[in-house]
C-alpha cells in the first residue's frame, strides 16, 4: 500500500510539474463557472418577467444544460490529456526500468498511476462541488441530494475513463498516441450501444458495454446497482488490461495465449455485466427530493396487491406496416423496453413479448405492391427477420387487432385477465404512469364501466363527428381518452331485460334527438332511484330529458346563452369554474376556460331540496346573457338588448350528490352537451381546460377510482434568490477570480521549480 | 580471500520469438568484484541483464540472486538489485533528491533510514552538492552519477550497470569508471559494455558473450592471456625472401601485405621485436617501421565467435 501510495504521489507530482494540469483545471474551472451562472442568469431574467421557474436544481445542474449535464458530455476531451502519459512517458523515457526492476509488482505500479488519476479526479470534483456554495446561497431550498448524486456519476465516469485512458497509454510509448487511441476508445464505446441491435443475444450485450447514457441516471437523480456495476467492471476491465500488458512485457507469451488471456477477462466482465442487468439484480436509489424517477406511491401501492408478479406480462404487437412499427422495431427494443423501466424496477420479473406481424392499415398510399410485398419491404427497412413475421392469417387467428386499427398496441396481463396499453398520438407517444398503472389496477380491480345510452340520436361514442363524444371517450390513441385511464366505456340501449344498476358504474345521456321510449325512461328512473351515478346533458330546445330533469329538480333556463366576443360565434361560451367547484377537487387556474356551445343555463331553486349541489361551471356575468325566441346567427346579427335582456350569472354544469344508503349518489346534469364534444376536446384557438375538466368529473362520478392520480408534490427550489449583480459577482468570482488564482499558483510553483 | 557469491545464472536461455535470444548462458558474481559481460551488440548481454533484474522472465534456466531464485519471488530479490539500464530511468522533472527519495521508497527502504542512505549514495557519487537541482538541469554525466546512485541507494548485494560509460566525454569516463570500482567495494557489480578497454580498465572478471552465447568466462588475467598480440607489422624499404623470416627463432609464420608490408606471426612475444629489429639491420632490410598487432575487439570477438557456433 505504502508503494501504491508512492506511485500516485510521484505521478501527480509529475502532473503538477508540468503545465498541463493546471491548465485542465483553469479551463475547466472556466467552462463550469460560465455554464451555471449563464443558465442562472437566464433563470433570473425569468424570474424578473414573472415567468414561472423550473426545477432549478436540475435546470442548473442536470438536464440538457445543467453544469453535471456539459461536464459528463465533455470529459472524454479532458481525461486523454492527463492520462496520456502515465506509462508512454515512462517507455520513451525508460524510467519504466526503475519501477520494473525495483521490488514492487505491477498491481503496486498499475494501481498507483491509477490512484494518482482518481485523486486529480476528485480535484476536478471538488471544483464542481464548489457550485454548491452559490446554489445553496442563490436557490430557495436548492436539492443537494440530488446534486451530490451526480456529481457521484461524473466522478464514476471519470474513472472509467481513466482507466481506459492508463491501458491505451501502456500500448505506446508515444503520448500522443495514447491520447488519440483513447479519444478512439472512448468514442466506441459510447457507439457499441448501437451495434447489432437486431439479434436478441448480441444486443443485451453490446447495449450493456456502451457508457452512452449511464452517467446520464446518476446526473438526472437514479442510482442503480446496474449502472454502478457497470462502471466498475468497465473500471476493474481496463485496469486488468493494464496490468496484463505490463506481465505479457515481462513473460514471454505467444500471441495467442495473450488474446485468449484479454478475452478471458472480457467475458468475465461480460457475465458479470449481464447478470447485474438483468431487472432481478438490480436495486435503486433515487437522489431527487420528491422521488421523481422513482414510481408515485399511488402506483407502488397498487403493484403491491400482486401476489404472483412473475405472470405479469406485456406483450407488444408490432404491425411492420404501420408508422407505429418503429418503436417495436428490434433496433429500438431495448429503448422501448426503457420506457418500463419504472415498472420493472417493482416487478422485475415482468416479461416482455413482441409479436410481429403484417396486416391491412387505415391508410394506404401505395396500390402497386401487394401486402405481403410491402411487408417485406418494411421488414427490411426495420430489420425484422421476415420469417418470424406473422401474415394477416396467422395474427387474425391469434387476437383481432382491428379495434386498434392494426397498429402497435400492447396487451398487458396478470392472472388470465388482459387489457390493453397503447400508444399515442402525442409528442410523448408511451403511455406514462397514468397510463401504465390505470391497466395495472383494471387487471386488479374491476375497470369503471361507463354506460353510454344510444339508440335516441344520442352523442355517439364511434366516429369523429363534431359534436360526438369520441375522442374524449373512446378514442384509442388519445392519451386523455377515458378508455386509456381505466374506464370500460360502451353503449347501453336501457331496454328491457337487465338492471342498469347492475352492469354500469355511471349511465352517460346527452342530448337524445328522439323521444325515449317508456321502457327506458323507467329503466333509467329505476337506476336514478337505486342510487346510480349519471351525467344528463341537454341542449337548448331539446325536451327529451324533461322527465329526468324532472325527476332530479332541475330546471332549464328559459333561452339560449349568448356571450358577446369579437372573436368567436356568440354562442361559443367561455364558462368560468368557480371557487366552489375545489370541494370536489376541480381547481383550475384563475382564468381557465370550459368552451360551451349552444349552451342554456340551469335554475337550482328546487334541486337543493333533495341534492347538496355545486356548479361547476358558471357563465361570465359581464358579456353572457340569455337570448329568448328563435334567431339564426348565420342570417341575422344578433346583439344584446339591455332594455330587456340581462347579463347574468348563470350555473350550466352542475354537480348533484346525496347520501343514498352506504353510498354517495353523484350526478352531473348540464345545460350544454359540447363541453365533451370532439371539436371541443381538440379546439386549438383557445385556451380550454374542457379536457381536464371532463377527467375531473369523471374522476368526482367515479370517487376517484379512476384516473390514477400520479401528481407529485410541486417542487420547492423555484426561486431565485439573489439578484443579478450578485449573480454576476458570483460568476466573476467563478469565471476569473477562482481560475487566476489557480493559474498564478501554477506559474509560481512552475517558475520557482525552473529556478532549481 | 575467498569471495561470496551473490549471483548465478544457471543454463539461462530466453526466446522472444522463434529465434534463442541468449542459450545456455552459466556465470556466477562474487562480493566485491565487477563482472565485465562483454560482446558485441546484439550478442544477448542485455537480454541477460533484463532477466537478471527481473524485467523479462526467462524461458529457460534459473537465475538466482543471493540464493533466492527471481522469477519465484521477484519481489525479494529485487530488494538486492541495483539496475541502472543503458539509459539511465530518470525524471527529469525532478530533483535529485526528489527522485532518490521516490527511489528509497521503491526500494522499500525505511522512513527513518532513507534519509541517511540519499546521503551515502549522494557522497558516494559526488552529487551531495546537486541534491536540489532539477535532474534535466545537470549535465549527462552527473545525470549518469544520479543514475548509480539511485542503483546503490538500497545497499544491494548486486549492481547491474548496463553500458554506463555510454555517451560520456572522455574525462566523464574515468570519473564514472572510478566510481565503479568505488561501488564494487563493498557489493558485487555486473557491468556490461563492448568497449574492450574499458573491461580492462574495471572489471576483474570477464563472462564474453556473443550470439548467444558465453565464449569465454574466466578472471580479467586470463582473458589477456588469451588476447595476447601474435602478429607484428614490419614495414621494409625492400621485401626479403618468405624463408629468410621464417628462419628466424620463434617465428611461425609470414604474409606479404603489400609490396613493403609484412606481417609476422609468432607464438611468444618476448624478445620477437627486438630479434626482428636486429635481423633486420643485420641483413639491411631497411626497416621503416614496426609494431605489435594490438587484438582489437573485433579480432577478439572474431577469434573467440569462432567457438560460438553460428546456427543457434
Amino acid at each position: 500500500m505504502r508503494k501504491i501510495f508512492r506511485i500516485a504521489k510521484l505521478e501527480l507530482n509529475l502532473m503538477f510539474y508540468s503545465p498541463i494540469a493546471w491548465l485542465v483545471l483553469v479551463l475547466f474551472t472556466i467552462q463550469t463557472g460560465i455554464t451555471f451562472f449563464d443558465l442562472l442568469y437566464t433563470q433570473e431574467t425569468s424570474q424578473q418577467l414573472g415567468r414561472p421557474l423550473s426545477v432549478l436544481t436540475k435546470v442548473l445542474f442536470a438536464g440538457d444544460k445543467g453544469i453535471l449535464a456539459t461536464v459528463q458530455r465533455n470529459l472524454y476531451l479532458y481525461v486523454p490529456l492527463l492520462t496520456m502519459g502515465l506509462f508512454s512517458r515512462e517507455f520513451s523515457s525508460g524510467s519504466i526500468k526503475l519501477l520494473v526492476s525495483s521490488p514492487v509488482t505491477n498491481v503496486q505500479i498499475v494501481l498507483g498511476k491509477y490512484f494518482a488519476l482518481l485523486i486529480y479526479g476528485l480535484l476536478l470534483m471538488g471544483i464542481l462541488s464548489l457550485f454548491i456554495i452559490p446554489a445553496e446561497i442563490g436557490i430557495k431550498d436548492a436539492d443537494l441530494p440530488f446534486v451530490i448524486g451526480g456529481i457521484l456519476g461524473n466522478y464514476l465516469l471519470l474513472c472509467v475513463y481513466a482507466a481506459i485512458g492508463l491501458f491505451m497509454s501502456s500500448l505506446t510509448s508515444y503520448q500522443i498516441v495514447a491520447a488519440i487511441s483513447t479519444l478512439a476508445v472512448l468514442a466506441f464505446l459510447n457507439f457499441i450501444g448501437t451495434i447489432g441491435q437486431q439479434y436478441d443475444l448480441v444486443r443485451e450485450i453490446t447495449y450493456w458495454f456502451s457508457l452512452n447514457g449511464r452517467t446520464n441516471n446518476f446526473v438526472n437523480g437514479l442510482i442503480s446497482t446496474k449502472d454502478l456495476v457497470y462502471f466498475f467492471v468497465i473500471m476493474l476491465m481496463f485496469l486488468a488490461f493494464t496490468y496484463m500488458r505490463l506481465e505479457f512485457s515481462r513473460l514471454i507469451l505467444s500471441r495467442s495465449r495473450k488474446i485468449m488471456n484479454y478475452l478471458g477477462v472480457v467475458l468475465v466482465c461480460v457475465g458479470i455485466g449481464y447478470v447485474s442487468s438483468m431487472p432481478v439484480c438490480n436495486y435503486y436509489y433515487d437522489s431527487t427530493r420528491f422521488k421523481d424517477r422513482t414510481l408515485t406511491d399511488t402506483s407502488q401501492n397498487i403493484l403491491d396487491l400482486m401476489d404472483s408478479k412473475q405472470d405479469v406480462e406485456i406483450t407488444s404487437y408490432v404491425n411492420i406496416l404501420h408508422y407505429s412499427a418503429q418503436y417495436g422495431t428490434p433496433l429500438n427494443r431495448i429503448d422501448d423496453q426503457n420506457h418500463f423501466e419504472k415498472y420493472r424496477r417493482f416487478i422485475p420479473e415482468m416479461k416482455m413479448n413482441y409479436i410481429a406481424y403484417y396486416d391491412t392499415v387505415p391508410y394506404n398510399r401505395d396500390t402497386v405492391l401487394t401486402l405481403s410485398e410491402k411487408a417485406k419491404n418494411a421488414a427490411s427497412a426495420y430489420k425484422f427477420d421476415f420469417e418470424k413475421v406473422l401474415n394477416p392469417n396467422q395474427i387474425r387467428s391469434e387476437i383481432n387487432l382491428l379495434p386498434e386499427h392494426n397498429r402497435l398496441v400492447r396487451f398487458l396481463s396478470y392472472n388470465g385477465k388482459t387489457t390493453p396499453l397503447r400508444m399515442f398520438d402525442d409528442i410523448l407517444a408511451y403511455p406514462g404512469e397514468r397510463e401504465i398503472t390505470a391497466a395495472f389496477k383494471r387487471l386488479l380491480d374491476d375497470p369503471v364501466k361507463i354506460g353510454i345510452l344510444s339508440g335516441h340520436g344520442e352523442r355517439n361514442i364511434q366516429i369523429l363527428d363534431n359534436s360526438g363524444f369520441k375522442v374524449f371517450m373512446n378514442g384509442t390513441n388519445v392519451r386523455s381518452s377515458l378508455i386509456n385511464q381505466g374506464f370500460d366505456v360502451f353503449e347501453v340501449t336501457g331496454s328491457a331485460g337487465h338492471k342498469l344498476i347492475d352492469s354500469i358504474d355511471v349511465l352517460v345521456v346527452s342530448d337524445p334527438v328522439e323521444k325515449i321510449d317508456s321502457t327506458v325512461v323507467n329503466s333509467i328512473s329505476d337506476y336514478l332511484l337505486a342510487g346510480g351515478d349519471a351525467i344528463f346533458t341537454a341542449d337548448p330546445g331539446n325536451e327529451n330529458l324533461n322527465h329526468f330533469f324532472d325527476l332530479l329538480g332541475i330546471e332549464k333556463l328559459e333561452g339560449t346563452l349568448l356571450e358577446e366576443s369579437e372573436d368567436f360565434e356568440m354562442d361559443l361560451i367561455q364558462g368560468k369554474i368557480p371557487p366552489v367547484a375545489e370541494k370536489l377537487n376541480i381547481k383550475f387556474y384563475d382564468d381557465a376556460i370550459v368552451t360551451l356551445n349552444k349552451a342554456m343555463g340551469l335554475n337550482l331553486e328546487k334541486v337543493q331540496n333533495t341534492y347538496e349541489v355545486t356548479p361547476l361551471v358558471i357563465t361570465n356575468i359581464e358579456t353572457v346573457w340569455s337570448k329568448i325566441g328563435p334567431f339564426d346567427l348565420g342570417l341575422e346579427r344578433v346583439k344584446f338588448d339591455p332594455s330587456a335582456e340581462q347579463k347574468k350569472a348563470v350555473p350550466v354544469i352542475v354537480a348533484l350528490e346525496k347520501q343514498f344508503e352506504n353510498n354517495r349518489q353523484r350526478i352531473i346534469v348540464s345545460g350544454d352537451s359540447d363541453f365533451l364534444s370532439n371539436s371541443e376536446m381538440t379546439r386549438n384557438n383557445l385556451r380550454n381546460v374542457n379536457a381536464s375538466f371532463a377527467t375531473k368529473v369523471f374522476s368526482w362520478l367515479v370517487d376517484d377510482k379512476f384516473p390514477i392520480k400520479t401528481s407529485r408534490p410541486k417542487a420547492l427550489d423555484t426561486e431565485i434568490t439573489i439578484n443579478r449583480n450578485q449573480i454576476l459577482v458570483w460568476k466573476y468570482v467563478f469565471v476569473i477570480l477562482l481560475p487566476i488564482l489557480i493559474a498564478i499558483t501554477g506559474i509560481y510553483l512552475l517558475m520557482r521549480r525552473k529556478r532549481f | 580471500m575467498k569471495h561470496l557469491s551473490v549471483a548465478k545464472v544457471e543454463s539461462l536461455s530466453h526466446r522472444y520469438s522463434k529465434d534463442w535470444a541468449i542459450k545456455n548462458i552459466n556465470f556466477e558474481v562474487f562480493n566485491q568484484r565487477i563482472l565485465g559481460l562483454l560482446g558485441s551488440n546484439g550478442a544477448g548481454k542485455s537480454t541477460t541483464m533484463n532477466i537478471l533484474c527481473g524485467v523479462i522472465s526467462q524461458t529457460e534456466g534459473i537465475a538466482w540472486i543471493d540464493g533466492i531464485n527471481i522469477r519465484e519471488q521477484p519481489v525479494i530479490a529485487k530488494k538486492q538489485i541495483g539496475f541502472l539500464p543503458q539509459k539511465a530511468p530518470l525524471y527529469m522533472e525532478l530533483t535529485v533528491n526528489e527522485y532518490l527519495t521516490y527511489c528509497a521508497h521503491l526500494r522499500s527502504i525505511p522512513k527513518a533510514e532513507i534519509k541517511n542512505a540519499l546521503d551515502v549514495a549522494k557522497r558516494k557519487c559526488g552529487i551531495a552538492h546537486f541534491s536540489n537541482r532539477l535532474i534535466k538541469n545537470l549535465s549527462g554525466g552527473y545525470q549518469q552519477r544520479v543514475g548509480l546512485a539511485q542503483a546503490i541507494i538500497h545497499n544491494p548485494k548486486l549492481v547491474v550497470l548496463d553500458e554506463p560509460t555510454n555517451g560520456l566525454d572522455p574525462n566523464q569516463i574515468l570519473e564514472v569508471r572510478k566510481l565503479i570500482k568505488e561501488i564494487a567495494e563493498d557489493r558485487a557489480v555486473i557491468l556490461s559494455t563492448h568497449i574492450l578497454s574499458e573491461v580492462q580498465a574495471t572489471c576483474d572478471d570477464i563472462v564474453m558473450i556473443e550470439n548467444g552465447q558465453t565464449v569465454f568466462s574466466d578472471t580479467l588475467s586470463a582473458f589477456n592471456n588469451y588476447i595476447k598480440p601474435n602478429s607484428l607489422i614490419m614495414e621494409l624499404t625492400t621485401i626479403p625472401d618468405e624463408s629468410e623470416i621464417k628462419s628466424i627463432e620463434g617465428v611461425t609464420d609470414v604474409s606479404i601485405i603489400n609490396k613493403n608490408t609484412i606481417r609476422v606471426f609468432f607464438k611468444e612475444s618476448d624478445g620477437m621485436t627486438q630479434r626482428l629489429i636486429r635481423e633486420s639491420v643485420t641483413k639491411g632490410w631497411s626497416l621503416n617501421e614496426i609494431f605489435l598487432e594490438k587484438a582489437s575487439l573485433d579480432g577478439v570477438f572474431a577469434q573467440l565467435s569462432g567457438k560460438a557456433p553460428q546456427n543457434l
